[in-house]
Parts: structure tokens; C-alpha cells; sequence
């Protein structure tokens, strides 16, 4: 993670206290992992709102029950996203049921949303990237988010998607295969646009 | 050979470090979370509570034994008709007789014949 700066205390002391009740351990493990659970969300909600929303009712759960997490099973961070998709699949799957007429129909993912377009513009990066993602059916979706935007190894991810390492690294080859598939349909350059994104 | 390898792990890796750049508002964020953490847990809603109420009164008439009561074989007995009574009524058996349903048009028999008179064969 190096979204926060170097803490104070290792992660577990933060989790001991955090269990009872320290507000101040909260914070930390809080502002620690905050925002990688944010873009693990919003990778696989790909709506701002949205992901602010159940990163926040992640951590929520999570704080409430810190005393139930388990050091021995997963790391914090695992058990962390292993929340986070449930409750992305659940909101997905509220969200479809609400929008079905249009979207739906129209069989294409909806654009990205204009922070993330900024984003990977400043990297240099075609947003058809993130579009094509979002493309991706739903296990093979979360297995390359999780991945990518989650930074785990494929046994972590074994753990928070329910399946075992082989399976998790046979859904990110498919996402990735379907990738290729998406951009050879639409004709991209792929030279040009790896030579883009690793400038 | 690049396009057919494209897009690989740079090009994800990639995407994932423009995302990182992405601006989060943790403190905002951090201000919701803790009031959601700190505040007490909430009441029960009234289907939750109904169910609770209702666990708890069956649990008193089963305590009282009344719930028993009405399980016991004896009672049971008790309430139920007697099976002749139910099953052999007055009016068992006597409505109306049915036509026969088999489209057989009925039989019409001769008329017997006059006995002969006697002497006569």
C-alpha cells in the first residue's frame, strides 16, 4: 500500500486496538487501506458514488467486527476485499434490476466516469482500457480487478473470491484473453497503445 | 507480435497506477465511517422485534404447559369425532341412486308371457 505513510505501528497492534474500540487504530487502519478498497470497488462498480458508498460500508462492517478477523485464515487486507466484492455483487446485482430497461438492452457496459477518464488520460491511457474491463463478464471481471486493482497474488485472490489459486489465475488468463479479443474487434493498435501506456 | 500479446500485464499494471492517482477524500469518507462505527448498535425494526415478541410468547405457553396440553394424545383424542359416528351417518349410503354412466342404452326386457291355462303346454 503505498497510499498512506509509513505507520507507526504494525497493522496488527492497529487491529488489536481497533477491536477495542480505539478510535485513533481505527483511523489508521482506516486511512491505510482506504483507498485500495475504494479502487478495487470502483473497479468493479465503475460508478464514483457507488464504490465511495460500499468501500465505506466495508470498513463500517469491518470496524464493527474487528474482533471476529481471523490472522491465521487471511491477511487484514484480503479479508478487507473479500467484503468489498460481496457487497459489489450485491449492489451490482441491485443496480441491474433497477436499470435493466436501457443498459442492459443495449448490451454495452455504461462509459467511465469522468474522474477516471482524468486519470488515465493523465497516465496517457486510452479509457477504451477500462471500458473494455467493464466488458467482461462478472467472474472474470472481479478476477482481473482483483488482480490488477487489488495487487494480489493469485492465492489471496483464491481467498477472497471463494475458489482456489488455478482457478483464479485461469479467470485472469480468460479476462485477459477476452482483452485481446475486445481490441482486435475494435481494431486497436495494440504497439501503439502498449507503447502509450509504458511511456 | 505485440498485438497479439496486447493487452499484457504492463498495460494492466498501467492502468492500475493511473487509478492511483485517482483523488480520494479520505477524510470525508473517514467522518462517515466513524460516526457509523461509534453509533451505538441500532433498536431492532418492528418485523425483527415482532419475531422476538412472538418467539417469546410461545416459549412462555410451552413453559406453562398449555402449548403441551394441546399436544398430548389424550386431547387430541378428545376433540376428534368417533370414527363410526363420522364415517356411519343416518344419511351414509342414501341419496339419490345415479344413473349408470356407461352409455349402454338400458336393456328392455319382453313382457313375461300370460301363464297357459291348465291342460294346456
Amino acid at each position: 500500500m503505498d497510499d498512506a505513510a509509513d505507520p507507526p505501528l504494525s497493522v496488527e497492534a492497529w487491529l488489536e486496538r481497533g477491536a477495542r474500540g480505539d478510535e485513533r487504530a481505527g483511523a489508521a487502519l482506516f486511512h491505510h487501506f482506504y483507498p485500495a478498497v475504494f479502487r478495487l470497488s470502483l473497479g468493479l462498480l465503475n460508478d464514483l458514488p457507488d464504490a465511495e458508498e460500499v468501500a465505506q460500508d466495508t470498513f463500517v462492517y469491518a470496524l464493527r467486527n474487528l474482533a471476529r478477523f481471523d490472522p491465521q485464515r487471511s491477511a487484514f487486507r484480503t479479508w478487507l476485499f473479500t467484503i468489498a466484492l460481496s457487497r459489489c455483487r450485491n449492489k451490482r446485482r441491485r443496480k441491474w434490476l433497477e436499470q435493466l430497461p436501457l443498459e442492459a438492452l443495449a448490451g454495452r457496459p455504461p462509459g467511465a466516469p469522468r474522474a477516471v477518464e482524468a486519470a488515465l488520460e493523465r497516465r496517457g491511457l486510452r479509457r477504451q482500457l477500462w471500458e473494455a474491463l467493464q466488458s467482461l463478464p462478472e467472474p472474470l471481471r472481479e478476477a482481473v480487478v482483483v488482480r490488477y486493482l487489488g495487487e494480489m497474488r493469485y492465492r489471496e485472490m483464491a481467498d477472497a473470491l471463494g475458489c482456489n489459486a488455478k482457478t483464479a489465475e485461469s479467470r485472469v488468463r480468460l479476462g485477459v484473453e477476452r482483452l485481446r479479443r475486445y481490441f482486435e474487434t475494435a481494431g486497436v493498435d495494440g504497439e501503439q497503445f502498449l507503447a502509450e501506456v509504458t511511456a | 507480435m505485440t498485438q497479439a500479446r496486447w493487452p499484457d500485464d504492463r498495460a494492466l499494471q498501467a492502468m492500475a497506477a493511473a487509478l492511483r492517482t485517482l483523488p480520494v477524500d479520505t477524510d470525508r469518507a473517514w467522518a462517515r465511517v466513524r460516526a457509523a462505527w461509534t453509533r451505538p448498535a441500532a433498536r431492532l425494526r418492528w418485523p425483527a422485534a415482532a419475531s422476538v415478541s412472538l418467539a417469546a410468547v410461545f416459549l412462555a405457553l410451552a413453559q406453562s404447559g398449555v402449548v403441551r396440553a394441546f399436544a398430548q394424545p389424550t386431547f387430541a383424542a378428545g376433540l376428534a369425532p368417533a370414527p363410526r359416528a363420522a364415517v356411519l351417518t343416518p344419511s351414509f349410503g342414501g341419496g339419490p341412486t345415479r344413473p349408470a354412466a356407461t352409455g349402454v342404452p338400458e336393456r328392455v326386457l319382453a313382457p313375461t308371457p300370460a301363464p297357459l291355462p291348465p291342460g294346456r303346454s
